[in-house]
């Protein structure tokens, strides 16, 4: 279990899997944040970081079914933990804080 | 479905370097893709694109077990583990270009090396001693001043050239070897 606060791509590949829902695994989550940031994202990076999330307790994991198309290999589908979601809300209400009296949208005091 | 498979060298790359509890999820995703690639892009596409994933992946990996086994980062050694990181991501964006600086790197080295043999066998003064590319040091012994006089190969070229006379010769000669090659009993 971490007590420690989540870094930036920790969170994005968090609020991936949240809003990938079911079967979730590596492919789709690399999907979703390069199609939500609009932006290429390093997959071997969001690989180390799903491992490192798992490591800390932050993210559970289960194989599902072999497949041909996957050389016979199964998806490996995960999911984030009670823990995980607390984390996250917490690093939400910091980041909200902060912006706390600003203007969104030039990151200015209105 | 194609029965291409990725290209082995790739694949055996990634299996050196994944950790073994995130090996066949990274083989079986990359797999995936690889197969999709293939039937959208062109089979040569897809080898070219899984050589690069592999390529990433056991970068970041090598460098993630790095960080678990506590090499990295601390005060003393940060610049140099800057370093590996800076190049670590260079390679992952753009292995060609890393891979051609690496290779340009590689060939200066190796002229460099080849003049400084070429000039090692041509130029260079030789002892004249038994087994002389085993001398790692010639040193001078001042019996006057009770203390070793060093001096360079150089100095030893020219006193042997002045040599004129057995008189003049005066010197000793010792050999320390590092490896016993006889007995002294026997």
């Amino acid at each position: 279990m971490s007590n420690g606060n989540l870094g930036d791509f920790e969170q994005m590949v968090l609020l991936a899997i949240l809003q990938l829902g079911e079967d979730v695994y590596g492919v789709p989550i690399v999907e979703e944040i390069e199609r939500r940031t609009d932006r290429s994202v390093a997959r071997a990076a969001v690989y180390v970081t799903l491992r490192r999330l798992e490591k800390k307790g932050l993210v559970e994991s289960w194989m599902g079914e072999p497949s041909e198309e996957r050389g016979g290999k199964a998806r490996r589908l995960v999911r984030v933990r009670p823990e995980g979601q607390r984390l996250l809300q917490g690093s939400r209400r910091a980041m909200e804080a902060m912006w706390q009296g600003l203007d969104p949208a030039h990151g200015d005091a209105p | 479905m194609s029965a291409r498979r990725p290209p082995r060298g790739a694949s055996w790359l990634l299996r050196r370097f994944v950790p073994g509890d995130t090996r066949d999820r990274v083989l079986g995703d990359l797999e995936e893709v690889f197969h999709e690639r293939s039937r959208t892009r062109g089979h040569g596409s897809a080898g070219i694109w899984f050589w690069r994933e592999a390529v990433s992946f056991s970068v970041l990996f090598a460098l993630e077990r790095a960080r678990e086994a506590g090499v990295a980062p601390t005060r003393g050694v940060a610049p140099s583990w800057l370093d590996v990181k800076l190049g670590g991501r260079m390679l992952v964006k753009s292995p060609l270009l890393t891979l051609t600086g690496c290779v340009a790197i590689a060939t200066a080295i190796g002229i460099n090396a080849g003049f400084h043999e070429f000039v090692r066998i041509y130029f260079s003064a030789a002892t004249q001693l038994e087994s002389d590319d085993g001398v790692v040091r010639i040193s001078n012994y001042d019996v006057a001043g009770g203390g070793q006089d060093p001096r360079i190969l150089k100095d030893l070229a020219r006193w042997r050239d002045g040599l004129e006379t057995v008189e003049q010769i005066g010197a000793a000669l010792r050999l320390d070897m590092g490896l016993v090659l006889q007995d002294p009993a026997g």
